[in-house]
């Protein structure tokens, strides 16, 4: 059985708390109008969420590789933004199926290339070519190393790619971005809610992440130590 | 089924469903690896151990057949 | 300041007399180049003049990036090869000056092929590609290609996938960079008025600094062992 210590229970309890508050207020906070979808509109208070996770992942891993690269290459850095990166893909999913079956029934399109959307799928493929670039390396240093690097390359891309979308965007003007996305006081409890929720959801899933990486290091001097005997 | 409700159930419920099952998922992916390499960790220890208690430069097995006197005559 | 610049081009003189000698890369890659022009021209029908235009700027970059990918591949399997990257990493010389040598290197070569491929696209497709904004484009984006590619085709000949790896590693970061390239071109080459267009050469001016200055800072990185 995993290690269940205090803070891993408490951080797992109040986000299952959470996110159940969430989830109550998603599907009992007032219908939204018909332009943004009537009940589908739902669908954006968890939307939302997980892209704030998929943003968040971002961040950390950059901090993380910019500290691993200033701090003296410390094991712990790296683990932060290898666990981050792989749950930035899987949130990164999340985000843009949960967007597409928001899009279908609101504006009868699947995909729209629209800045958001668009700089949301290269980083997906910017996050997947940063675990392909981690398998390819067995040198755990090096491999530590080249994904910092690799990192913050492409974390610096993601404000040019997001600029260079939204002025293209300009040049094709996309009749199906949506008017504001008004959201009435009586809906804010469910935003919050969810925004609350998916950071600490975020937060659990990348202690548990870290967890699994130390564990495999353990595992790895204890090789060590026998193949040496 | 009127328009609106057939958009719930076609979008709203699989996105809803969606979320859970690949959290989900993902969670189970993280335990599966835990649990394999807490095994192995089990493993190594128990491997470890058993070195110690027989000497470090001979195996286990080859270390008891030496000590018998009834093999000595057939090495 | 001035030994520096003068190791940074020793190196560049290195890759240079090297692919003067056997002609290998440039030959490479232009002949991709010309044939991946052809392979356009059958693919979109560039006979009409006006499809030719509309798509004729991206021909252009897809051509230059691919190219440009083969040769940053070539030019770095080449060193790991060699052997010559333990070489370089004990020669006593500021590990950002290996990375301009090569970048300039690697400049120069796109340049080169660049130089086959405007003319050629501009002849094939009948088109006045042969204007300053587009020049200016080419120069801009190669810099940042040849910047980030060199940093980048660097880990990626370290690893196991190599050459398989750089793509993957480049086209998502770059893209920014070929969709302002492309819109210049684009405008120039319908002499479109430039408040129209000039943002994108901003852009592409804004990413070789950022990039280009980020991979100068973070090469040193990448050499150590």
């Amino acid at each position: 059985m995993a290690r269940r210590d205090t803070l891993s229970v408490v951080l797992i309890g109040i986000s299952g708390l959470l996110l159940a508050a969430a989830v109550f207020f998603t599907f009992t906070v007032p219908t939204a109008q018909r332009e943004t979808g009537g009940d589908v509109q739902r669908i954006f208070y968890f939307h939302v969420g997980i892209a704030w996770v998929a943003g968040l992942a971002l961040l950390v891993t950059f901090a993380a590789s910019i500290l691993y690269l200033a701090r003296g290459e410390q094991r712990q850095h790296d683990i932060i933004a290898h666990a981050s990166v792989e749950i930035g893909v899987v949130f990164g999913v999340m985000v843009i199926a949960s967007g597409m079956l928001w899009a279908r029934p609101v504006w009868n399109t699947w995909w729209t290339w629209d800045p958001r959307l668009t700089t949301t799928a290269i980083s997906l493929f910017i996050y997947v070519a940063y675990l392909m670039l981690r398998g390819a390396i067995d040198d755990p240093q090096r491999r530590a190393r080249f994904a910092a690097v690799y990192a913050i390359i492409f974390f610096a891309s993601v404000p040019i790619t997001y600029f260079a979308t939204t002025w293209w965007n300009t040049i094709h003007p996309n009749l199906a971005e949506g008017g504001a996305f008004a959201l009435t006081s009586s809906m804010r409890p469910a935003m919050f809610l969810s925004l609350a929720a998916f950071t600490l959801i975020y937060v659990v899933l990348l202690r548990a992440r870290m967890h699994v990486e130390q564990t495999a290091d353990e595992v790895a001097v204890l090789k060590q130590h026998m193949l040496s005997q | 089924m009127s328009p609106e409700m057939q958009n719930i159930v076609s979008f709203l419920i699989p996105a809803y469903v969606g979320f859970w099952l690949i959290t989900f998922l993902y969670v189970l992916s993280i335990r599966s690896r835990q649990r394999n390499l807490e095994k192995d960790v089990e493993a190594l220890k128990k491997m470890a151990e058993k070195k110690q208690s027989v000497g470090v430069d001979m195996p286990a097995g080859k270390a008891a057949q030496i000590t018998k006197p009834s093999e000595v005559s057939q090495v | 300041m001035r030994d520096y610049f003068r190791k940074a081009w020793a190196i560049v003189a290195k890759d240079l007399t090297t692919e003067v000698r056997s002609k290998d890369m440039l030959s490479s890659m232009g002949a991709f180049a010309a044939l991946v022009i052809f392979v356009f021209a059958f693919a979109f029908d560039l006979r009409a003049a006006r499809a030719a235009a509309i798509v004729a700027p991206g021909v252009l970059w897809v051509v230059i990036v691919f190219a440009g990918m083969l040769g940053l591949n070539r030019s770095l399997a080449a060193e790991f090869d060699r052997g010559s990257f333990d070489g370089l990493r004990l020669a006593p010389i500021d590990r950002s000056a290996i990375f301009v040598g090569k970048a300039l290197g690697n400049f120069v070569f796109m340049s080169a092929v660049e130089a086959i491929v405007l003319p050629m696209l501009a002849a094939t497709l009948n088109l006045p590609f042969l204007k300053p904004m587009i020049l200016v484009a080419m120069l801009l984006g190669t810099i940042g290609f040849a910047g980030v590619g060199t940093l980048l085709a660097t880990m990626a000949a370290n690893t196991r996938l190599r050459d398989v790896l750089l793509p993957i590693l480049m086209l998502p970061v770059a893209l920014p960079a070929i969709l302002a390239a492309v819109r210049v071109t684009a405008g120039a080459l319908d002499d479109a008025p430039f408040e129209l267009w000039g943002n994108w050469l901003g852009l592409l001016a804004a990413y070789d600094l950022v990039l280009g200055g980020l991979a100068v800072l973070t090469f040193e990185y990448i050499l150590e062992d």
